[in-house]
């Protein structure tokens, strides 16, 4: 997905989901981030190196293959843009353990790890919200490819563009070409994608880049051979699965901000976007590179008020500003920790698995700190958050004791003045008689 | 990493640095002695072993791997040809010193491209790191040229080789020693 989905589109599904003007942009915002924090952009703002949610085109074309890069690359895709669905599958033939592990990483739509996803952002700052939103977009448009660079799983051959031609279906013969100055032609369905390389680790054979862009563009319906399918077409329809997308983006913001309790996989707002849905499929089907002009209209629209447009380095300077105790605080900051958050969860997850193509991960809890050290700044948020919330408990419970000795000594006053009375009452009879 | 991946990688880091002092204390006493480069014949020997070892792993990864795939058998053909070339290479009785040249400045010159390209990113997106990859980019394609002027000097090819080990080597060293493993914090 681009940032017409990313940005402007989130920012209509978070509007619809109840958000404000301001909430919905900086969820927007935040979800659109996760594909400019490259570990260049950290390096400029001093941010965490662990924070990287993407690798730029010159970090990919200069980044190692060894065990340590293979897994620093596979961390940030499958987090953030390819979130496994297959984990615990098991394959219906045998296949050696090498083929499986990578074969589980591939990304689906509804998996167990999209709900830990969302319920991780439940309670966080709207930038966790936002980085959420930004994988589960990325579930529906990634699907059948895998965040590792693997040449058994991520190939893909025989490419066919399914157009309508006087209402009736025709498959074009998709081209492609490897130069990516070139735009896509969409007229002539010609596309740029990934050389091919035979490497089962080369970095062309990460992600859906031996698809080109075509997952990323709303409009497009074709089929494809992957490399693991067995010899069997894929057929995509990327205008349903957007659509999909944003009705489950609504329906997940709205747990979000407490209108659902649980979360639910497979569950989508069709009700409330009902009336919006001949709109949004037109944007979805309008044959395009780019639909920002058009979802941004729509936006305006809805909320009535203007959506700036995207600038990377707007909140460079509040945070390069800030001192170090209060970066956390500032945008930039919330995001870093909402990404580390991501990041250590996926990681966990796919570790416990009994996959190592992640990496290691080392449970806090029971075995201390012992890590890349930028994880040490989420220890500390979360302690923090920790001492916030029990705080805020203990200062409840004593306003709650203040305010019940306060009614108990009021109690025992009136009580008091009573016998008081009463005992006047009986002297003044003792008087009398 | 596991213990076993960082003892591996500590190795094979060990084994590289030595192996490049042994190359150039080889072609020291060759220059002094006026005899036919030995360090010369041993890098060649090393590549020759790479060779056939990388085309037993391309047969191993098609039948553990590539074989369930679209296409797969490319990967077989694959396999058998860098084998035979290795074969074929090890057969030979003297192969010039300039093929093992053409392959280091083939090398060199695309990692410092890659360097260089990364650098200029960075820069744009004003990140620190740019002055560092620029300068191992630059030096990378310098060394490139340095070894295309002198191809026929056997020397240069067995001292840029030998530096190139101690730089994989520090690295392989490094990355053992490096924390890798991520927290997982509930």
């Amino acid at each position: 997905m681009q940032e017409d989905f990313h940005y402007y589109a989130t920012y209509c599904a978070a509007y619809l989901a109840g958000h404000t003007h301001a909430e919905s942009l900086t969820i927007a915002y935040s979800a659109q981030f996760v594909d400019c924090c490259s570990r260049s952009l950290l390096d400029g703002v001093k941010g965490p190196d662990a924070a990287a949610t993407t690798q730029a085109q010159g970090e990919l074309a200069n980044a190692r293959t060894d065990l340590l890069g293979l897994q620093d690359i596979t961390r940030i895709w499958a987090s953030y843009h390819f979130l496994p669905a297959k984990l615990t599958e098991k394959y219906p033939k045998f296949r050696f353990k090498k083929w499986l592990r990578k074969y589980r990483l591939i990304c689906d739509t509804n998996s167990e790890l999209l709900c830990d996803t969302v319920i991780l952002a439940k309670g966080a700052s709207l930038q966790a919200r936002g980085l959420a939103m930004h994988v589960l977009a990325d579930t529906w448009a990634h699907r059948y490819f895998a965040g590792t660079p693997s040449f058994v799983i991520n190939n893909a051959t025989d490419f066919f563009e399914i157009c309508t031609e006087n209402g009736v279906p025709v498959e074009k013969t998709i081209t492609f070409n490897h130069n990516p100055i070139n735009a896509d032609d969409l007229d002539e369905h010609r596309y740029t994608r990934s050389i091919y390389v035979s490497g089962e680790n080369s970095i062309m054979n990460l992600g859906h880049g031996r698809a080109g862009h075509l997952p990323d563009y709303s409009f497009a319906r074709y089929k494809f051979m992957p490399a693991w399918g067995e010899y069997n077409y894929i057929y995509k329809d990327n205008p349903s699965d957007y659509y999909h997308a944003f009705c489950q983006m609504v329906y997940a913001m709205k747990y979000l901000r407490g209108v659902y309790v649980n979360f639910r996989t497979d569950f989508y707002d069709w009700d409330a976007l009902a009336v919006y849905k001949d709109k949004i499929m037109g944007i979805l089907e309008k044959r395009q590179l780019s639909a920002s002009a058009d979802w941004k209209a729509f936006g305006e629209k809805l909320s009535g008020q203007e959506i700036e447009d995207f600038n990377v380095s707007k909140y460079e300077t509040e945070y390069l500003e800030a001192d170090k105790e209060h970066k956390d605080d500032t945008f930039l900051g919330k995001f870093f920790l909402a990404a580390l958050a991501q990041k250590s969860l996926v990681t966990n997850k796919i570790f416990k698995s009994g996959n190592r193509l992640a990496g290691y991960s080392v449970d806090f809890e029971k075995h201390g700190f012992r890590g890349i050290a930028d994880f040490r700044r989420l220890a500390r948020a979360k302690r923090k958050e920790i001492e916030q919330t029990s705080s805020i408990d203990l200062d409840s419970i004593y306003s709650l004791a203040d305010e019940k000795e306060q009614e108990l000594e009021k109690h025992a006053a009136k009580n008091i003045d009573a016998v008081n009375d009463f005992i006047n009452s009986v002297k003044e009879q003792e008087d009398e008689s | 990493m596991s213990l076993s991946q960082k003892f591996i990688s500590f190795m094979s880091g060990f084994f590289m640095i030595l192996f490049g002092v042994l190359v150039l204390v080889w072609q020291r006493y060759n220059i002094s002695n006026s005899n036919d480069s030995n360090a010369y014949v041993a890098i060649l020997w090393i590549l020759e072993t790479a060779l056939m070892i990388s085309g037993i792993q391309q047969l191993v990864y098609y039948f553990t791997m590539a074989r369930n795939m679209v296409g797969g058998i490319y990967i077989f053909y694959k396999g058998i040809l860098l084998l035979d070339a290795g074969l074929f290479a090890v057969a030979l009785g003297e192969v010039p010193e300039q093929y093992g040249m053409l392959y280091l400045i083939a090398t060199m010159a695309f990692s410092g491209i890659t360097a260089i390209i990364h650098a200029i990113e960075a820069k744009r997106m004003q990140s620190g790191r740019w002055i560092h990859q620029m300068f191992y980019g630059s030096v990378e394609f310098l060394s490139a040229i340095v070894c295309l002027i002198f191809l026929n000097k056997g020397e240069i090819f067995e001292i840029v080789y030998s530096v190139g080990l101690f730089h994989a080597g520090a690295h392989r060293i490094l990355a053992a020693f490096r924390p890798s493993s991520i927290v997982y914090i509930k």
